[in-house]
């Protein structure tokens, strides 16, 4: 199957001169969904908890590595050669050359080590896998893939894949990866349909990439103490599903920019618990004249901030 | 690619700066990993497997009962 990729358009930035957000990924609309005032504390105010986050560390040198393998894999490069190219930029990008030590976190689980095994088990667990690559119009693998798709009321969808993969039959699929310290249960495996990410990828890669996508495939590994473990699964999509997230979605856009215009994000409480507790609920509970204060203390701003106009 | 050698230091070649790293310690790494992935895979742990204990209740216990039985 060949196809055609959208040409990326100029932006300036996902706001504009009044502060409304117009340029929209994933990220941004799970915040949206999921509260107006975490939205407000975390894209337009920017507010990070203090101190790195194990998780996005361990996510990230992940998935760039997998992701690198199948661009390696693609441009020819055996299996072995791919393997131990990604390991050998997985550990360099894992050392802190200036201290001249590994990258450290107090997590038993989520650790250099846990990083590299969990790498080259994965890669052997999938070796002989039934999903390949798909090529695109240009004959180029479809990894590594950035988009930006206008879409109504001036709206931009952005994001990155990772890859886009097909079966023996020419079902085609986002593959995205997933890492969690979670037993891959069907409780797991429930939140990813519905999802605001998967629906997005699934939609995005029909309509800008004129894929028939059925879904997303999702690999996600267990990362325990002495072991991973891997499982997979089908996050379906049709296209009645993507329609009504579509309509979802732009109602959730509108209602955002207009708390934005009006400089006034009300809270969710039904979603103050969920995954844990949300991690701005202790700021929530404060007297709103002290909120100010306690985000100054607990959070941080970090520069630059979320800006989902910026390819990756 | 073959497995490395055997006894490798994992501690030491992750403690040390990775630029200096040769092909060989990145293959002896990946082996040691696929070694540890083959025992999860057989027995469920990454752990060497230790020798059964001995049960509590038959140590010191005399088995020589000193019976003469003829059938």
């Amino acid at each position: 199957m060949t196809t055609t990729s959208p040409q990326p358009l100029s932006t300036s930035g996902s706001f504009n001169e009044s502060g409304v957000q117009f340029v929209w990924d994933s990220t941004s609309l799970k915040y949206a969904f999921k509260c107006p005032r975490y939205y407000q504390y975390k894209m337009i105010e920017n507010y990070r908890p203090r101190g790195n986050s194990v998780h996005l560390w361990f996510g990230g040198h992940y998935a760039t590595a997998l992701e690198t393998y199948h661009k390696l894999r693609a441009e020819g490069s055996s299996f072995d050669e791919a393997l131990e190219s990604i390991i050998r930029t997985t550990l360099i990008a894992t050392w802190d050359s200036e201290k001249n030590t590994p990258d450290t976190f107090l997590d038993p689980k989520k650790t250099r080590q846990s990083l590299i095994r969990t790498i080259v088990w994965y890669l052997d667990e999938f070796r002989d896998d039934k999903f390949s690559t798909v090529t695109l119009d240009s004959g180029k693998a479809a990894v590594e893939l950035t988009f930006k798709l206008p879409v109504d009321n001036g709206v931009l969808f952005s994001g990155h894949f990772d890859r886009f993969c097909e079966d023996e039959n020419g079902d085609q699929y986002v593959h995205d990866q997933k890492t969690t310290g979670q037993t891959l249960s069907p409780y797991y495996w429930k939140q990813f349909s519905p999802d605001v990410q998967f629906s997005m990828y699934s939609f995005v890669g029909k309509a800008a990439f004129h894929l028939p996508i059925k879904g997303v495939i999702i690999d996600a590994a267990q990362v325990a103490v002495g072991f991973t473990r891997f499982g997979r699964v089908e996050a379906l999509r049709s296209a009645a599903i993507l329609d009504e997230w579509y309509d979802d979605c732009m109602d959730v856009i509108e209602k955002t920019q207009a708390y934005t215009k009006a400089n006034r994000f009300p809270k969710n409480t039904e979603s103050c618990n969920n995954f844990g507790g949300c991690e701005f609920r202790s700021i929530c509970a404060r007297e709103p004249s002290l909120r100010k204060n306690f985000l100054e203390a607990e959070f941080h701003t970090s520069e630059p901030r979320w800006d989902p106009s910026v390819d990756r | 690619m073959t497995n490395p050698a055997p006894n490798i230091d994992m501690g030491e070649l992750f403690d040390r700066d990775p630029i200096n790293h040769t092909s060989e310690d990145i293959r002896a790494i990946i082996g040691e990993y696929r070694k540890l992935r083959v025992r999860f895979n057989q027995t469920g742990s990454t752990k060497p497997k230790k020798a059964p204990a001995t049960p509590k209740a038959l140590k010191g216990l005399d088995t020589n009962l000193g019976l003469d039985i003829k059938l």
